[in-house]
């Protein structure tokens, strides 16, 4: 008898901790910080040092007008993505979202964003197309629609160690023309220990895709969806193993183990096992800030013969604005702001301070940033590549991560030698081709 | 026995409440929680994976497409829960054998026990960031530590984690790192066997060895099922060494089961079919988790 | 008796000859995190040139040590808050999580009642769901009561029982001998009194196993706070932890060092928790 009245009391006691726990919590405090101004909240992954730099510019915007505050939440890569989906499933949105992989095309399909074109007066939308380098409406326009603002893209080009070039005589009037120069140049700067095992490589190429707009290729088509298997393709993963089997795949296998990761100082420029490097025009800023003496230039990579000159694939940083976000207007109002598009000054301010390419040359023309450019020379040559037609962007469309992942496989195949360049597209083809099918049939688009 | 319907009825409702009732009150909070917490997300979830659901527009009822898909014609589905399985039948004996020994070896009391015993949870307290660093150097195929000690024995070990083949055995074996958590729940089982048993033991004339056997491990079986069934279920999930530190690669070979799940659902926006290979998960765990069940009665033993 | 005794002392010997050795492959992941947080660039990355040099034992030992990383990366986050924050949560979320628990596990492990067999098999499959299918729902839902933005997410539902140490106690709660809870059953004392009168202070091993890895959950959780917290007021030790890791790397050395200051109090935590497992249950064994 007194068993079964007993209990109640522990679950009477639960329940009482509980309805204490929820009226004693605090509520959500609010955000905002300065009064009368309508919310704007930014969610981003820029830590450590670019953190800061972030927030200065949310600062110089809530101190340039009187409408609206930017207020800025800082986000660890490792949960962004989730983050930000399960929130906007949950009706719970920001209003403006900066992402670097790949993904618009995807989000513009499933519409989680908000063509940007639909807040934009025609005269905007018409300045904008006009005056935005080629590169830039790539990544932002798609189908037709202008998706996001690009608030900087990744340029890649050939950094070369000065110190390496002289010991065979070269110096930075006189470096390779074409690709196949290149590889001579390399093979010369290629250095063995006793033991016959590579030390230094003179160039080794890292990915297929780096190579593809050289050869005169790209990965979209004309209207926009991901195009695989193309000729040039092939001809660039062809090249790319041959450099492998060249050094040998075991060879470099050995060597890359004994690299450490990438992080600012070992940087493969820095550390000084390539002679010459393709990399982005963010590694100006780490090269500065990590090794200032360090001798070196920088070069668009020479195509192959026949091939296209100023040609690079690309990756972008970029805004958008998710559906449901509830003040669409103060946050185009932001991203205009940060990639200068009112106020060319400012947004120079902000992409120097970013170490970015702006997004048309008045912004590049500001004040601000000319000193930057003075102050990096090395930068120079990515902004020059900015008015190039041959940049070219990743795959985009609804399946644009699964045709990324199937990339990195096809690296991992033939660096290994484990299948042959052709293959190893053949197999990407395939791949992509199964996915769609199965996307159709399970209706998604 | 001759009583008319209505009145059994109540009376029954009473006898029952009167049997059942105190048990129902210990385990309501769980009871309520299931039902407020869980309940709603879970057939959320079933439903989901009959549907075509991106996670941000509605879903779409698609019948039994997702499982179709996933059985017939998805070969990484298969090759994912292949390497799950395999990871599981070598990661679990593996960490229980381990775990049992250290904590034997904790319980003699000997200089320093306290200390030996934080030593041995140590690694399962450091940030797995740092832990996935180490290894990654570890096992570096020319600079490693592993490498260097077994070419001072001749062998020119392999690749380790950027082999195809070697890699996901990498992975098993640095889940002997993460052994302190069960080893914590083995020392508390030690020590909950009360000492009368043990001397018992030596009154019948038993050795060391002896009452391990007869007394040790059999009273300690109750933990050891827990850990088993516990770690079975965590080996179907396993998940974050393989993310951090091979994200599914060298060419697919660690691949996980739930690092594809996770792919699915929040890389390529395809929430349905990642509830339906969670589902599948679900029938696949239980089902051997039933089996340990079963089993149980075999080969566990609650000291009464 | 002296010989078993002589015996014993040389068995005592191996156990710890071999606890010695096997502790150099345990202490490796945090030797490792403490000496890379007390060095230099310099010495962490191999620059100018050279290739990494070899993984050895002696690289472990800092030359010279560096403690700089330790107030840069102290003063990059605020700790202060962080801390708060996180303390308040471990000790609300042991307090539920414990106390509820045990109530369960004994409903399972002493109590009769109808469908319990099945029940209990219910809340063990719980644990089967992956949580990656489940968080949208559970995130709408938790959305749809208001709790979007509080704590409230992070610890109202380990006052419900947390699966694992109701399987955990369960499993206990059967072992313990049955004639003391009879005893006390003749004297007329309920089932709440046996509960806790005679089975929670014979289960204080048990239970500090509980606290303990509550305390490890909470304090490492990353994902509850990404997901429902949105004020940087609010975040916690384990959120700060994962601030560092940028993605243009760079902040290393601070990350360990701050990995190993975010590692400290769980190891005083433990050792002061594993004393309660040697004092156990060891008085009523007859040894007293």
């Amino acid at each position: 008898m007194e068993g079964r009245r007993l209990p109640l009391k522990s679950v009477f006691g639960i329940a009482l901790a509980v309805v204490a726990l929820i009226v004693l919590l605090p509520p959500p405090a609010p955000l905002a910080k300065i009064p009368n101004r309508k919310p704007v909240y930014f969610w981003h992954m820029w830590s450590g040092e670019w953190q800061p730099i972030v927030e200065g510019i949310c600062q110089r915007f809530n101190a340039s007008q009187t409408q609206y505050e930017v207020i800025p939440l800082q986000i660890p890569s490792a949960g962004a993505d989730s983050k930000f989906l399960v929130s906007a499933a949950g009706g719970v949105s920001p209003d403006v979202v900066s992402q670097m992989h790949p993904v618009l095309g995807m989000w513009s399909d499933r519409g989680l964003i908000r063509p940007l074109d639909e807040l934009m007066t025609p005269a905007e939308r018409e300045a904008y197309v006009r005056e935005a380098f080629p590169i830039m409406k790539k990544h932002a326009i798609y189908h037709g629609h202008i998706m996001a603002l690009i608030a900087g893209v990744d340029v890649n080009a050939c950094y070369y160690r000065l110190d390496h070039l002289k010991e065979i005589g070269l110096d930075a009037q006189h470096l390779p023309k074409t690709l196949e120069e290149l590889v001579e140049v390399a093979k010369k700067l290629d250095r063995y220990d006793k033991d016959g095992r590579l030390q230094r490589v003179g160039f080794l190429p890292q990915t297929f895709q780096d190579f593809v707009p050289s050869f005169g290729g790209a990965f979209n088509d004309a209207a926009g969806n991901p195009l695989l298997g193309t000729p040039q393709q092939r001809a660039a993963n062809r090249w790319v193993v041959s450099q492998y089997k060249r050094l040998g795949f075991d060879k470099v296998t050995r060597f890359l183990s004994t690299q450490a990761a990438d992080v600012g100082i070992t940087a493969p420029i820095i550390a000084g096992n390539y002679s010459i490097w393709l990399d982005g025009q963010w590694r100006v800023k780490q090269t500065h800030d990590f090794a200032p003496n360090l001798q070196y230039c920088v070069a668009p990579l020479p195509p192959p013969v026949g091939g296209r000159p100023f040609a690079s694939n690309t990756a972008a940083n970029f805004l958008v604005i998710p559906r449901a976000s509830r003040n669409p207007e103060g946050a185009l109002a932001f991203m205009k702001y940060w990639i200068g598009m009112d106020d060319p000054e400012a947004g120079g301010h902000n992409q120097e301070q970013m170490s970015w390419l702006p997004y048309c040359q008045r912004v590049a023309n500001a004040h601000s940033y000319q000193k930057f450019l003075r102050e990096n020379p090395n930068f120079k040559p990515f902004l020059d590549m900015m008015s190039s037609p041959n940049l070219e962007i990743p795959p985009t469309g609804p399946n644009q991560s699964f045709i990324m992942d199937e990339m990195q496989k096809v690296g991992e195949s033939t660096a290994r030698g484990t299948k042959t360049a052709d293959q190893a597209i053949d197999d990407l083809v395939a791949a992509v081709k199964v996915e769609d099918k199965r996307q159709q049939r399970l209706g998604h688009g | 026995m001759t009583t008319p319907a209505p009145s059994t009825l109540g009376s029954r409702v009473r006898r029952f409440w009167r049997q059942n009732g105190a048990g129902f009150l210990f385990i309501s909070p769980w009871l309520i929680g299931f039902t407020l917490f869980m309940g709603w997300p879970f057939l959320r979830s079933v439903y989901l994976s009959f549907t075509s659901y991106d996670i941000v527009s509605p879903p779409h009822w698609i019948g039994t497409a997702n499982y179709s898909s996933l059985l017939h014609d998805d070969p990484l589905f298969w090759k994912s829960l292949w390497v799950t399985f395999r990871y599981a039948l070598v990661a679990v004996p593996l960490t229980t054998v381990v775990g049992i020994a250290l904590a034997l070896l904790l319980n003699v009391e000997v200089r320093g026990q306290a200390i030996f015993r934080t030593i041995f949870f140590l690694p399962s307290i450091v940030p797995s960031v740092a832990t996935s660093v180490l290894f990654v150097w570890l096992l570096n195929p020319e600079l490693g530590l592993v490498n260097g000690l077994l070419r001072a024995v001749g062998i020119e070990g392999p690749a380790w984690l950027t082999d195809t083949t070697w890699a996901p055995w990498s992975l098993a074996l640095m889940s002997l790192w993460g052994v302190g958590g069960s080893m914590v729940i083995y020392l508390a089982g030690l020590k909950d066997i009360p000492t009368h048993l043990y001397e018992a033991a030596r009154l019948d004339g038993a050795n060391a060895r002896q009452s391990l056997r007869h007394v040790t491990l059999p009273m300690l079986t109750p933990v050891i099922f827990f850990n088993v069934v516990m770690g079975v279920i965590g080996a179907f999930q396993y998940f974050t060494q393989a993310y951090v530190m091979t994200k599914g690669g060298p060419e697919g070979s660690t691949t996980f089961y739930a690092l594809y799940l996770f792919q699915r659902a929040w890389q390529y926006l395809d929430m349905g079919y990642a509830s339906a290979m969670a589902w599948i998960l679900f029938i696949v765990v239980t089902s051997v988790t039933a089996v340990l069940f079963t089993s149980q009665k075999k080969w566990v033993h609650f000291g009464r | 008796m002296g010989k078993s005794r002589l015996s014993d002392r040389g068995n005592k010997l191996l156990v710890w000859i071999a606890l010695v050795i096997l502790s150099f492959p345990a202490l490796l992941p945090a030797a490792w995190m403490v000496s890379t947080s007390l060095k230099g660039d310099t010495q962490v990355f191999a620059a100018g040139g050279k290739t990494a040099p070899p993984v050895s034992l002696a690289s472990l030992i800092p030359k010279p040590i560096v403690v700089k990383n330790y107030p840069d990366a102290l003063q990059a986050i605020p700790l202060r808050t962080y801390l708060r924050n996180t303390a308040f949560l471990c000790i609300v979320n042991i307090t539920g999580a414990v106390l509820s628990s045990s109530i369960v596990a004994y409903g399972f492990a002493r109590m009769r009642f109808f469908g319990k067999e099945v029940l209990f098999l219910v809340m063990i499959a719980t644990l089967a769901v992956p949580e990656q299918v489940t968080m949208v729902p559970v995130f709408a839902l938790y959305r749809a009561l208001g709790w979007y933005g509080t704590y409230l997410p992070l610890t109202a539902p380990t006052f419900f029982g947390v699966p694992f140490f109701i399987f955990l106690l369960t499993q206990f709660f059967k072992t313990l001998p049955e004639e003391m809870a009879e005893a006390s059953r003749l004297d007329g004392a309920s089932e709440w009194k046996i509960f806790t009168r005679v089975m929670l202070p014979l289960s204080k091993p048990a239970l500090a196993t509980c606290a303990l890895f509550q305390f490890m959950g909470t304090w490492n959780d990353f994902q509850g706070p990404l997901l429902y917290l949105n004020d940087p007021q609010k975040y916690t030790l384990a959120y700060g932890l994962q601030q560092f890791m940028s993605k243009n790397g760079g902040q290393w050395l601070m990350l360990m060092a701050a990995a190993t200051v975010f590692t400290l109090p769980v190891i005083v935590v433990f050792f002061l928790a594993q004393k309660t497992f040697i004092q156990g249950i060891a008085t009523t064994g007859g040894k007293s």
